[in-house]
């Protein structure tokens, strides 16, 4: 019986033994599988994370390939004209990232337009992550904002004590820089410094960004104008009693614009009394040159200047009226010439006057001056320009709807809707 | 008597062994707490690793929110056009909202939009020109094209970084 029982604890204690352990490792397998199936669930977070990051830094980069080509057309003068492009590439590689983007007109015999688009194809890789972007950009051409203006001055207005600026209720003045002088400036002011209490306007505020035509944007006009022959062999020379349009020409062969190119090549030059329907280039008229009284102008084509100078010109236009019986007798509106020029009359008496002003755009790329009372339309100076008479503006809507040639700026910008992401491209 | 003898026989011979022994036990222990001590190291490490991959979601989600307000501004100031980067004359260079250009936030550094300090989120943006020929480079000068790049940072640590290229539109 003892010994019965003596075997049976043996039994026990040896069936006993090892038990301890075999809890422990099984508790301790336990721990470790959900430790390790955690640690494994958030590294696939992580790792999730991580590639979801690198796809929208793809997605962003793929984007950026496409502000590349807008940047590239924009910039490029090849295609700044909205015409034909070539094909750029763009390589770039840092770290994980690299951008490759290629810009291309999907129909380089015809010209890039609306229905011709030039394609920019952005692929972008980041890690393993890879996205690309593929829009199609467009060449829009608008008309310089300066020509929205009644009066555009492209650094300081200057109005003297004695000088006054009018333009018609609700219309603007853009300087691009100050408006000073202590003179009276009747209208809605925008510019970069405060009016304070030398100009009594009616409104300023900071002035707003006004794009001016580029010094080229005469070259297409230019191009297209007759040359008007003008006296030789002195410093100075005068512009008198002359009718310039279409119809008439007085030195030389017609233009079917009224574009009529002086060159002044820096000699001085005065302009008075004088009827022009049509469009006046005056070249590099040297120092002292002026406009004097008695000046009819308006363009032949809605929306041209009807004077432009390239370099300064001092305005000193009076109230007095332009008379064909005055002097040499002139009829400044034959047939062909009617007056206005568009839906006017015409006659072949020279006993009519008329009234003085600038029914067109004035755009001046130097310095001017306005020294007597001048009234114009949409009158643009790139330069400064120094108030000390009279002027009365206000803006030629034609000359932003209907610009004349080389007056507009062409940008590139995303077609709205074309923008797509395909699949990468194997 | 006989009763006795036996009880005394029986109270005499070795003790049967019932359970584990002590050794038995703190072994058993032992490796128990090591174990534990592992697995509460990996789910330590697994806790950060999902934080880490919040963290991150979240900080994609503040910098997309500034970058899609960045991107909307003008490429450059529409009333002081200025070669030089960072906000104007004028300007304020503290305030995202009183920004009118995008190169107005280049330097900005402070709290993400709608974060309070107390969240530890932070945000720097630089905003420079850089090169026509290769984008991912920097330039001196301005060829139209602007890149942002903003930095989300978790309490002082920098967490994200994304870049993108602005240009006129």
């Amino acid at each position: 019986m003892t010994h019965h029982r003596r075997r049976a604890s043996l039994s026990y204690r040896h069936r006993c033994r090892g038990t301890a352990y075999v809890l422990a490792v099984g508790l301790s397998l336990l721990l470790a599988a959900v430790a390790t199936g955690s640690l494994l669930a958030s590294q696939a977070l992580m790792h999730a994370g991580r590639d979801q990051e690198d796809v929208a830094k793809a997605r962003v980069l793929a984007r950026s390939g496409l502000a590349w080509g807008l940047a590239a057309l924009n910039r490029h003068v090849a295609y700044a004209g909205g015409t034909v492009p070539s094909t750029a590439t763009l390589s770039s590689a840092s770290g994980r990232e690299s951008l490759t983007a290629t810009i291309a007109n999907s129909a380089p015999a015809v010209g890039v337009n609306e229905f011709q688009p030039a394609v920019i194809d952005s692929t972008a890789t980041v890690g393993l992550a890879q996205r690309r972007i593929v829009g199609q950009a467009i060449a829009v051409t608008r008309p310089y904002s300066a020509f929205q203006k009644a009066l555009a001055v492209g650094k300081v207005l200057t109005v003297t004590s004695s000088g006054t600026v009018s333009i018609p209720s609700g219309e603007g003045i853009a300087a691009q820089l100050d408006v000073a002088g202590g003179g009276t400036v009747a209208g809605d002011v925008e510019q970069s410094n405060a009016v304070g209490n030398t100009v009594k306007s009616a409104a300023d505020h900071a002035a707003k960004l006004v794009a001016f035509p580029e010094a080229s944007a005469i070259d297409t006009l230019i191009a297209s104008g007759t040359t008007y022959i003008i006296p030789t062999g002195t410093s100075a020379f005068a512009l008198s009693r002359l009718l310039a349009s279409p119809r008439s020409n007085p030195t030389g062969t017609l233009n079917t614009s009224g574009i009529y190119v002086v060159n002044c090549a820096g000699r001085r030059v005065s302009i008075a009394n004088c009827r022009v329907a049509g469009t006046l280039i005056l070249l590099d008229p040297g120092a002292g040159s002026f406009i004097g009284s008695g000046i009819v102008f308006e363009p032949a084509v809605h929306g041209y200047p009807t004077l432009i100078v390239r370099g300064n010109m001092t305005f000193s236009t009076t109230s007095t009226v332009l008379s064909e019986s005055s002097g040499t007798n002139v009829n400044f509106a034959p047939q062909g010439t009617p007056y206005p020029f568009v839906g006017g009359g015409w006659d072949t008496d020279t006993s009519d006057t008329y009234t003085p002003g600038i029914d067109g755009m004035v755009f001046v790329t130097g310095d001017a001056v306005v020294s007597g009372r001048l009234r114009t339309a949409t009158f643009v100076v790139c330069g400064n320009l120094t108030v000390s008479g009279t002027l009365i503006t206000e803006p030629d809507p034609w000359c932003f709807v209907a610009p004349a040639p080389g007056f507009t700026s062409t940008t590139w910008q995303l077609k709205s809707g074309s923008v797509s992401q395909p699949l990468p491209a194997p | 008597m006989i009763n006795v003898g036996t009880r005394s026989t029986r109270f005499a011979g070795p003790r049967p062994a019932r359970g584990m022994s002590l050794v038995e036990v703190s072994i058993a222990l032992l490796v128990t707490a090591v174990a534990t001590a592992a697995c509460m190291q990996a789910a330590t490490a697994a806790a950060k690793t999902a934080q880490t991959a919040e963290n991150v979601r979240q900080a994609t989600a503040l910098t997309d929110t500034m970058m899609n307000y960045l991107v909307m501004l003008p490429f450059a100031d529409p009333t002081t056009p200025s070669a030089a980067l960072g906000a104007d004359s004028g300007e304020s260079a503290t305030s995202p909202l009183a920004w009118d250009d995008v190169d107005d936030a280049h330097g900005w550094s402070g709290l993400p939009i709608e974060q309070s300090a107390a969240s530890g989120w932070s945000m720097q943006v630089t905003v420079g020109f850089v090169t026509m020929g290769d984008p991912l480079v920097g330039s001196g000068t301005d060829q139209g094209l602007k890149r942002i790049t903003i930095t989300t940072l978790r309490f002082g640590r920098p967490l994200l970084t994304r870049t993108m290229l602005v240009t006129r539109e």
